[in-house]
């Protein structure tokens, strides 16, 4: 995958929820080139700023050449870019990074997303949905109900769509743990050993028709899901890949680390994984949530 | 003085009767130029509009070593180029110096590597890299294959005076390798790294150690921590540095006031950017009065005019760090702007620059 500079032009960018703003620009070859989950460095343009800043492409639009960015403002940067007016040029680095991973033999799909997090998601729902006979059902979670990150894009294009919030201003209140551990225990209700002996494999070949077997002829379980897609602050993907692990979910997590090259030179960026040390911006940021040393990493950042 | 296999010196002999023949004059480039370009300055106002623009050679001469131009890349930013294959034409750099490679695998820092300050970087990457092996076998083909042509200076770390010595010894038997420049001015590592670039003799016994290796150019890279860089930069060309490059990361340290905590694990990190180009340009002053060998100067270049800058302060070449995260083609752009700068300066040569500065009236 070979990435480029483009000369982005800004076409809107306004706050779409508190904090939380949509810049739409003109990228015609990273509209092009955009494979869900990937991101790009933002270039602020600015001498005061050496770093650019790594935002996921939220939305790409191939007919027009337009891509869409979805971010916080959470710094210095990310409110500089919320100052930025139609026509504005910007520099963008990218595609960076891997895409996320469709099995072949994956149907039921699970994306879990927390706050921003959900921007790299939307591209992946859409790529799903052209999928014959995939399931796709997500869970968001957001501090408050308008906080619920591009929920009008989401909620009408899944299958299933659950929400939590933090205040229980909608959906279940509190974490997304909460939605999850029902939804997953949902799916194993007729085999309560499952959580303790995942085994997942010969299912997935008698999946597709449920009807036929004896054992679930009254009241059948929902399927098992086949993959997570989870992307959100690290405070909760940490126990949502463990409540994956413990129902022998295959999980996917979008990890974020600090960033100065993006492309793989400066070894800013790396998270330890079970083969090695990893740079986010390059092999990641997108990785097997089984690989990742979570006790490693998480103690180390400072957010 | 320095004894050789034999066979390493016939392949010396070699390379350098393959060398580009170099104007004399290039080599006291520091000395002569001061004068000649005092009155080259103004010409370039006079030029007539239709004058085709001048012809500059670029060339410039780190020790036996002749580049092409004198942009380069400073070691850590760039890796051993691959990355940046995609975005910019890495045979167009006058040199490529790579990340710093030890005798075997270093794991780095834990916890946070990096912080963006004021106009800088602030960096604890601890030299992370997979060993001098590894080098040989990934990144010197992949370079062999794309920029056979391109001068690729290596960047050598190490714990302990064998390490260093190691991995020179390791590269001379692989080939492939243009220069190598000792860094013994990380700030991020316990153990070797600065401990030895603060202590002249130190930095001279690791200089002698090496210079016994190799006959290609040996560029002993400096740490701005130290009272007095000049004291170091003398004694390494005392113990047979072909170069020195300057500066490496300044000592700094960030603390987030919320959690009360250092950012960092080990505290202190390395501070580069557009932040400390006026120290960098004052240490390369400095030290363009102190010795004799050219100078690699480097700090918050980010631009031609940068570049310009730092060779009139003293420097033979320049590096850019820092300056390709921001921009990744700042290299070539500044090779650019440089050609510009000395066109309309009326500059032939790009070493009339060096050292050329004037005072202020
Ligand atoms: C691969 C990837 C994709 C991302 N996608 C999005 C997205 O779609 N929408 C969105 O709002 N945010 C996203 N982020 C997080 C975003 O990069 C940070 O919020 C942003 O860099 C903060 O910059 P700042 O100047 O506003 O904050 P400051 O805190 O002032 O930034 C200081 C420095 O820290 C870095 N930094 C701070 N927080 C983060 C962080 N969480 N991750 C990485 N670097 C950080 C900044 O880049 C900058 O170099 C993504 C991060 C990564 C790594
Ligand atoms: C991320 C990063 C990694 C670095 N790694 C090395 C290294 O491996 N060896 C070395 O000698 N210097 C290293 N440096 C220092 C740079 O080569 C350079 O001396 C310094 O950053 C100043 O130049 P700049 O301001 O242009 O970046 C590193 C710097 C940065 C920012
Ligand atoms: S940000 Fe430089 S290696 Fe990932």
């Amino acid at each position: 995958m070979t990435k480029f500079l483009e000369e982005a032009r800004v076409i809107t960018n306004r706050m779409v929820a508190p904090g939380i703003w949509s810049m739409r620009l003109t990228a015609p070859r990273l509209a092009e080139a955009a494979a869900p989950g990937q991101f790009v460095q933002v270039q602020l343009g600015d001498s005061g700023h050496a770093l650019r800043r790594p935002i996921s492409i939220y939305q790409a639009d191939t007919g027009r050449g337009e891509i869409r960015l979805l971010y916080q403002t959470v710094g210095v940067g990310t409110r500089l870019m919320a100052t930025w007016q139609a026509d504005r040029r910007c520099s963008l680095l990218g595609p960076l990074g891997v895409s996320w991973p469709v099995p072949e033999d994956a149907h039921r799909m699970l994306l879990i997303g927390g706050g921003i997090g959900t921007a790299p998601l939307a591209m992946l729902t859409q790529q799903l949905k052209t999928r014959i006979a995939t399931h796709v059902t997500m869970i968001q979670a957001a501090q408050t109900a308008e906080r619920l990150v591009a929920r009008d894009f989401f909620e009408p294009l899944v299958d299933t769509w659950i929400c939590a919030t933090d205040d229980g201003s909608e959906g279940a209140r509190g974490l997304i743990t909460g939605p999850l551990v029902t939804l997953l225990e949902s799916t194993v209700r007729q085999e309560p050993a499952a959580a303790a002996e995942p085994e997942q494999e010969p299912e997935q070949e008698q999946e597709p028709e449920p009807e036929q077997t004896p054992e679930q002829e009254q009241a059948p379980a929902p399927e098992r899901f086949d993959v997570a897609y989870v992307c959100g602050p690290e405070v909760m993907q940490i126990p949502v890949a463990q409540l994956c692990a413990d129902y022998g979910l295959r999980c996917y997590v979008s990890l974020e680390r600090r960033m100065a090259c993006g492309i793989g030179a400066c070894l800013g960026c790396v998270v330890k994984t079970k083969s090695g040390l990893q740079k986010v911006c390059q092999t990641g940021p997108i990785f097997n949530a089984e690989e990742v040393c979570w006790n490693d990493n998480v103690a180390s950042r400072a957010r | 003085m320095i004894t050789l296999p034999p066979e390493l010196a016939k392949r010396y002999e070699k390379e350098a009767a393959l060398e580009l023949e170099f104007d004399e004059d290039t080599q006291s480039g520091r000395a002569a130029a001061a004068g000649s370009s005092a009155q080259s300055g103004p010409a370039a106002e006079q030029k007539a509009p239709e004058a085709p623009p001048l012809e500059v050679d670029l060339r410039v001469r780190i020790g036996s070593l002749t580049l092409a131009n004198p942009i380069t890349t400073a070691s850590g930013t760039f890796a051993a180029g691959r990355e940046f294959n995609d975005l910019i034409d890495i045979t167009r750099l006058g040199a490529l110096t790579t990340k710093g490679v030890s005798a075997t695998a270093w794991k780095g820092n834990s916890g946070r590597r990096l912080a963006e300050t004021a106009s800088g970087v602030l960096n604890s990457i601890g030299l992370q890299n997979p060993g001098v092996k590894h080098f040989i076998r990934y990144d010197l083909p992949w370079l062999q294959e794309h920029a056979p042509d391109l001068p690729v200076i290596v960047n050598v770390c190490g714990h302990r005076i064998s390490d260093y010595t190691t991995v020179i010894e390791r590269l001379e038997e692989a080939g492939g390798v243009a220069a190598y420049e000792l860094n013994i001015s990380c700030p991020n590592v316990d153990c070797g790294g600065m401990a030895m670039g603060v202590d002249p003799a130190a930095a001279a016994e690791v200089t002698t150690a090496c210079r016994a290796f190799s006959l290609r150019p040996l560029i002993v890279k400096l740490t701005p921590n130290v009272t007095d860089i000049t004291e170091v930069a003398r004694a390494v060309e005392a113990a047979g540095a072909d170069a020195v490059s300057l500066i490496n990361t300044i000592l700094g340290m960030a603390i987030d006031a919320r959690s009360r905590k250092l950012v960092f694990k080990r505290g202190v990190a390395g501070l580069s950017g557009p932040a400390i180009k006026p120290v960098a340009l004052r240490m390369v002053y400095e030290v363009a009065h102190a010795v004799k060998i050219p100078i690699i100067g480097m700090g918050g270049v980010a631009t031609g005019t940068d570049v310009a800058e730092f060779m009139l302060a003293g420097a033979t070449a320049v590096a850019l760090g820092t300056a390709n995260f921001d921009n990744p083609c700042a290299t070539t752009d500044a090779l650019d702007e440089l050609t510009r700068y000395c066109q309309e300066q009326g500059v032939a040569k790009v070493t009339k620059l060096t050292g050329a500065v004037r005072p202020a009236s």
